[in-house]
């Protein structure tokens, strides 16, 4: 049976390693044929979203394994605009609004709010969290 | 739909105790049954004077009080975990009731969705 999933990560990455589960929880639902109705970043997971981290050679970018199965899955990956902005992760639209100079949210995530988490547990069949 | 949240963190060491309680909120503003309980240190959130302003951080009993105005009127401690902490009753916001652990069980069984933090 095919169920949707909303997931929601709230563990920065490289502190710990719940933002790395996350990204393979996803990758193994969608190899076992789950769907993934909404991949939710709050709190501290925002930092997933930030195109300027920058890991030694030898260590994965996490928010390029996110920009990766975005792109070849079409996932839907929605930053939340207040845990973004209180964090410094700002995109276009944002640094614009706020007269901020440069920009670093990662293409394929989007910014919205909490009202797309709500949306995304009422039509999921499974609700998950990954973070402390 | 019928949301549980279970909140067991205290008001003020991580920014998660804030922002989850935004998530309840913006749950209920969706039209959906919200029920939340303050799970162990989670408790502290709940007490009725909480000075903040020594520690320069938002104070927290702006946002609990806030509960009943955005119906939220399902907030819930489990009794236990007062007792355990020497804290009274009347310590405690008015519109938070107590529970048993067996409660909580029964609400968790009901609940269409949990969620923790």
């Amino acid at each position: 049976m095919s169920l949707c999933f909303a997931i929601l990560v709230t563990g920065q990455p490289y502190s710990d390693q719940s933002s790395k589960t996350a990204l393979q929880f996803c990758k193994a639902l969608i190899a076992s044929q789950h769907r993934i109705c909404r991949v939710f970043f709050f709190n501290d997971g925002v930092h997933c979203a930030n195109s300027f981290i920058t890991p030694p050679q030898d260590e994965h970018a996490i928010p390029k394994q996110w920009q990766a199965l975005q792109q070849d899955y079409d996932l839907d990956l929605v930053v939340c605009v207040s845990s973004a902005l209180r964090r410094g992760i700002i995109d276009q639209k944002e640094a614009q609004r706020y007269e901020i100079d440069g920009h670093n949210m990662a293409t394929g995530f989007s910014i919205g709010g909490l009202g797309q988490w709500v949306d995304a547990c009422i039509n999921a069949d499974r609700v998950i969290r990954f973070g402390n | 739909m019928h949301f549980l949240y279970l909140f067991t963190r205290q008001a003020y060491g991580h920014s998660l105790a804030r922002e989850a309680l935004d998530m309840a909120l913006a749950t209920a503003a969706f039209d959906q049954k919200v029920s939340i309980v303050f799970l162990q240190d989670g408790i502290y959130q709940l007490l009725a004077t909480n000075d903040a302003h020594t520690i320069d951080a938002k104070p927290h009993t702006g946002v609990i009080n806030a509960l009943p105005l955005y119906d939220v009127e399902n907030v819930y401690y489990v009794d236990a975990d007062r007792q355990l902490r020497n804290i009274r009753a009347d310590d405690l916001v008015a519109h938070a009731a107590a529970i048993s652990q067996a409660t909580l069980q029964e609400l968790m069984s009901s609940a269409d969705r949990i969620q923790s933090f």
